[in-house]
């Protein structure tokens, strides 16, 4: 199927697996799953600005389904989210605006490609670092002692942050804090930067930052992220199109398979422990990254059959576990 | 369908400010539509989302 804003000819069948395994993977883990699709449409043949910008368009509906069921789970917090959204605009305006300019010189493949591979390594070894710290913590003084030193561990950082009383001081009273504009207005800005410039939704670097330096609680974290994604959704949206950079098409097809994939996802967090299948959502970060590589050095085919492959795998993994755990379930309810 | 993605089409050509604001527009109202037909089939199918007894490490 031609997609003639983009240029480019993709089979929509792809466009709705893709929106359907992010999906999955994004409602389970609670983070959109954006890192995966701008490197997708990149490797499936949109040039990078588009795939950006389309990726901006379909967080953006996304995060109206994802937050529709989330908000069942978890809380938000609307004072902070304004400040939020208030940061974030003009840090997704600059990200956006590099990358016109590296478009305009061209080095927005390359340059874009090996800021995804840096940012998705560095991730996925913070992700596998932090599992192997649990596992060992469990192992040594059980899963209850190990809850009580990460949360000691998170309000160490806020609580230092908490003491600096830098004008205006905002009172969060959802987030039980009481903080500086500033640091909260900061976080956004920088995060609003990367969603620009990598057309991200952000949350998977915002809700460490929310928890770690703002000393929210991991619950009102997500929620008042996936409120934020809206809103940062939008605003990029507005901003890629405003510069012919999204195609609508692309972003509303994937939408489809995404609004099937987010409800499942969601659904399998009632059924299947997250922490573990995290070390295989790491491998998922990482096996993106080398995607990514694969396509900056012309294996277009590989990285295609790598990206999609992985993406698919993460999903019925998922899926497959909540399947096995309803089988068991009604297997103890017979007896 | 098909004069609605000519019409983006054009739009796209012509007036780039007005093809941002269908972009947002159309994301929102087909996102919100999705959700909206997504939680009813929920309901009819019995199907909860329950909030976990307990935060995850």
């Amino acid at each position: 199927m031609l997609f003639p804003i983009a240029g480019i000819t993709v089979d929509p069948i792809v466009l709705i697996l893709l929106g359907f395994t992010v999906g999955v993977c994004g409602g389970f883990f609670g983070v959109g799953g954006a890192f995966m699709v701008t490197p997708a449409l990149n490797i499936l043949g949109f040039p990078m600005p588009y795939a950006i910008g389309t990726d901006m368009a379909h967080i953006m509906g996304k995060s109206l389904i994802a937050t529709s069921s989330h908000r069942k789970l978890g809380n938000v917090d609307f004072k902070a989210g304004a400040i939020l959204v208030a940061g974030t605009f003009p840090g997704i305006e600059l990200g956006a605006r590099l990358v016109m300019k590296l478009e305009a010189i061209g080095v927005v493949e390359p340059v874009v490609r090996w800021i995804y591979v840096a940012t998705l390594i560095g991730i996925g070894i913070l992700m596998v670092r932090e599992q192997r710290r649990i596992q060992h913590c469990i192992k040594l003084c059980g899963p209850d002692k190990c809850e009580l030193n990460k949360m000691l561990d998170q309000q160490r950082i806020s609580r230092r942050i908490h003491a600096i009383k830098l004008r205006p001081m905002v009172k969060l009273p959802v987030s039980g804090v009481e903080i500086s504009f500033w640091f909260v207005f900061l976080i956004a800005l920088v995060t609003g930067f990367v969603a620009g410039l990598l057309g991200v939704g952000g949350g998977f670097i915002r809700v460490p930052a929310l928890i770690y330096l703002i000393g929210m609680p991991t619950t009102v974290a997500i929620g008042t992220d996936l409120l934020e994604i809206f809103f940062s959704g939008a605003f990029g949206t507005l901003s890629y199109a405003a510069k012919g950079r999204v195609d609508l098409l692309a972003a509303l097809i994937m939408l489809l398979g995404a609004s099937l994939g987010t409800q499942i996802g969601v659904i399998a967090t009632s059924y299947v422990k997250g922490y573990k299948i995290r070390t295989f959502f790491a491998s998922t970060i990482f096996l993106t990254a080398v995607s990514v590589l694969l396509k900056q050095f012309k294996f277009n085919l590989a990285a295609t059959i790598l990206l999609m492959a992985t993406a698919l795998l993460m999903s019925a993994i998922i899926i497959g576990s909540m399947i096995n755990i309803k089988v068991q379930e009604k297997r103890v309810e017979v007896l | 369908m098909n004069s609605y993605l000519s019409f983006i089409v054009d739009l796209h050509k012509s007036n780039l400010t007005m093809y941002a604001v269908v972009s947002v527009v159309t994301m929102a109202s087909v996102g919100f539509i999705l959700s909206t037909i997504s939680n009813i089939v929920l309901a009819i199918l019995g199907i909860k989302i329950e909030k976990r007894e307990k935060e995850e490490l």
